[in-house]
């Protein structure tokens, strides 16, 4: 079946074919038409040699890459870099426009809520103060934008994942975190 | 020497001390809180007893506890590591009252160092020059008009820091008058919190400072001397994430200066084991005593690479009276250490600490590489301790091959599950200013504020998704409600039968 995977806003498709105990991935950008001179790159050929660990033939022969998955999330280590990617459910498509949530990183409580619905903000600028971990730590505007959501006030205890915020970028696009 | 000594510890330090003990033929002891009971600490342990507490924390800061442990436990001394009770005069104390020994200096080191006031008062004594600072008065540090017009009268920018603090807590810089009251009110409360003491202190904020310290010693015959420096300006928020030994800033005769002050420091209050007087380098070679710190320091491990001695040998031999196995006038700086702390916090979403599950674990190896880690693949890391996952130290014949060996380590380096500052590690040590040893402590938010991950995705990336996405789907879960690590790495046998 084929896989749909997300990182920093862009799209991948990727369509895995098993033979002889490979596994053969032709990769795709979601809204790249195809190539002007010609089709798409030739599939990569991966084997797996442990639990999470996998070679990807090259040009220069086998390389070793790990991953793994956790629900939607996909953890890959390749080439001395670590990546995280989401999965893509079509539902779940961001629509173009709409302001991306701001999360709680961690369990804790809101002291301050800095800002307010309706205010423009810039890049970086401290929206909420949560604390936790004994530390004040602030949640700062992932870009510029206007505040659109406040979904906590001082005093709300938050769990890891929960929206905090909403800013909606200033030109309307942005990059999810990745 | 001691037959059995017990560390009051978890995590990568106290693995690191019982490998010591280990290899001196000294039992040694693990305590645990609930959670912990299978903890690598545990494992590396001779022996372990139980704290008996359901809390993952406060067991490990119980001194009546850990003291009980170590009697019913036929222990002649305790080990402390850092953190936890380490810098806890209260422990030493009641070893002294247990007939216990305790591994490190007296009470009375510790309560001075460990009052930044009283500290500088003492280094002020002994003729080590100490950054401006203040209200002296006393009860000033935690009246707001004492401390604003303090300010007022040494200048702007000041750095608010907690009288009892330490590690960053309750600290925060101010440049303008303006911003001084927000300031106060928000250390204030970190410092209630953190340390159950809400007394502030001011200092003259050095501009562009490198962070030098001196691993300093004292010996059974109450002899005092220096283990040369390291240098720890990179760092974040106040927390050190890269150190090293020797300093390209340290010079022989600076060296000779700095090392004598570091021992006057630690001479003053009668110092004994190991210790770090850590000092704020200015850019016209002008140094200020910052604090002391009463124990063994995180990234001891740079000082043992390029002198080739093992500090918690030293201290054990130390507390039990018996000489050191070297002679402290006969070591020099051989090569270069370097240590990156790997962390599991997202550079990517403002450093902060993650929680998580540790799905893949790969450690690197290889000529010039130690790891002193209690990183385990299947762990769950708690927000609850520290986010340290891993010290990775690599020595090299000079700074240059010391910093290749550590960016190599570091692309091995696999830990999947969780966000942790890996690329970010990589990233410093890749940066021209860094290989040129120009450092400060404004270090990352000069050069590394707007860190994020890279812009395009390998297709190799996207593929080995998708090959571990189809190992997982096969596999299943074996009727437990929470799928284990195993689980979640998928069933490669099935995937290559394909």
């Amino acid at each position: 079946m084929d896989l749909k995977l997300q990182y920093r806003g862009v799209s991948f498709k990727v369509h895995p074919v098993t033979r002889d105990g490979r596994v053969s991935c032709s990769v795709r950008r979601v809204g790249d038409g195809e190539s002007a001179d010609g089709g798409a790159p030739p599939p990569l050929e991966l084997r797996a040699v442990g639990p999470g660990e996998f070679l990807v033939e090259g040009p220069a022969g086998p390389r070793r890459g790990f991953a793994v998955r956790d629900g939607g999330v996909f953890w890959v280590h390749f080439a001395g870099v670590t990546w995280r990617l989401e999965e893509v459910r079509d539902a779940a498509l961001r629509r173009p426009g709409t302001a991306p949530a701001i999360a709680a990183p961690m369990p804790g409580q809101v002291l301050r809520v800095l800002v307010e619905i309706g205010e423009v903000v810039q890049k970086g600028q401290a929206l909420l103060v949560v604390e936790a971990m004994k530390m004040q730590l602030e949640i700062s505007a992932p870009h510029a934008g206007t505040v659109r959501s406040l979904a906590v006030a001082a005093g709300d205890k938050v769990a890891p994942g929960v929206p905090l915020a909403e800013v909606e970028p200033v030109d309307g696009a942005t990059e999810p975190a990745a | 020497m001691f037959g059995r000594v017990l560390v009051a510890n978890r995590g990568e330090i106290a693995v690191r001390v019982m490998r010591s003990l280990r290899d001196m033929g000294v039992e040694s002891v693990a305590v645990f809180s609930d959670v912990d009971r299978d903890a690598p600490h545990v494992l590396a342990a001779d022996q372990a007893r139980s704290l008996g507490a359901a809390d993952p924390v406060e067991p490990y800061l119980n001194v009546e506890r850990v003291v009980a442990a170590a009697r019913e436990s036929g222990c002649q001394a305790i080990h402390p590591g850092y953190g936890f009770l380490s810098e806890n005069a209260a422990l030493a104390e009641a070893c002294d009252a247990a007939g216990l020994v305790f591994v490190g200096p007296s009470a009375e080191a510790m309560r001075v160092m460990g009052d930044k006031l009283a500290s500088r008062r003492a280094m002020q004594a002994a003729g080590v020059s100490v950054v401006p600072g203040g209200p002296e008065e006393p009860g000033a540090g935690r009246d707001r008009g004492a401390l604003t017009s303090w300010a007022g009268q040494a200048g702007y920018p000041v750095l608010v820091k907690a009288s009892a603090g330490g590690g960053g807590k309750g600290m925060r810089v101010v440049r303008q008058a303006s911003e001084l009251a927000a300031a106060l009110e928000l250390c204030a409360s970190e410092a209630q919190q953190a340390f159950g003491d809400d007394t502030l202190y001011l200092e003259r904020y050095l501009e562009r400072p490198r962070h030098i310290e001196m691993q300093v010693f004292g010996d059974h015959r109450g002899r005092v001397f220096h283990l040369f420096e390291r240098e720890c300006s990179v760092q974040r928020r106040h927390q050190k994430i890269i150190e090293e030994s020797p300093s390209v800033a340290v010079d022989g005769e600076l060296r000779r200066r700095m090392g004598e002050a570091a021992v006057a420091a630690a001479s003053a209050v009668g110092y004994r084991g190991a210790g770090t007087v850590e000092f704020l380098l200015d850019a016209g070679g002008s140094f200020y005593f910052l604090e002391m710190n009463t124990r063994l320091q995180v990234e001891h491990p740079v000082t043992e690479e390029v002198l080739g001695v093992d500090l918690v040998e030293a201290q054990i031999r130390t507390a039990a009276g018996e000489p050191l196995s070297f002679h402290p006038d006969q070591l020099s700086i051989r090569g270069h250490a370097v240590e990156c702390r790997l962390y599991a916090e997202d550079p990517a979403a403002g450093f902060l600490p993650q929680a998580g599950r540790l799905l893949l674990v790969r450690l690197p190896e290889g000529p010039g590489v130690r790891v002193d880690s209690a990183l385990r693949q299947g762990d769950e890391i708690s927000h609850r301790y520290d986010p340290l996952l891993a010290k990775i130290i690599t020595w090299g014949r000079e700074r240059e091959q010391a910093l290749a060996r550590m960016e190599r380590a570091l692309e091995d380096t696999v830990v999947l599950g969780i966000p942790t500052n890996r690329d970010f590690l990589l990233k410093v040590l890749r940066h021209d200013a860094f290989r040129a040893g120009r450092l400060s402590t404004q270090f990352v938010e000069e050069h590394l504020h707007d860190w994020s991950p890279p812009e395009q995705l390998p297709d190799e990336v996207a593929a080995l998704a998708a090959v571990a996405s189809r190992g997982s789907k096969t596999s299943g879960t074996a009727g437990g409600d929470e799928p284990g690590p195993w689980a979640r790495l998928g069933d490669w046998r099935l995937l290559s039968d394909g």
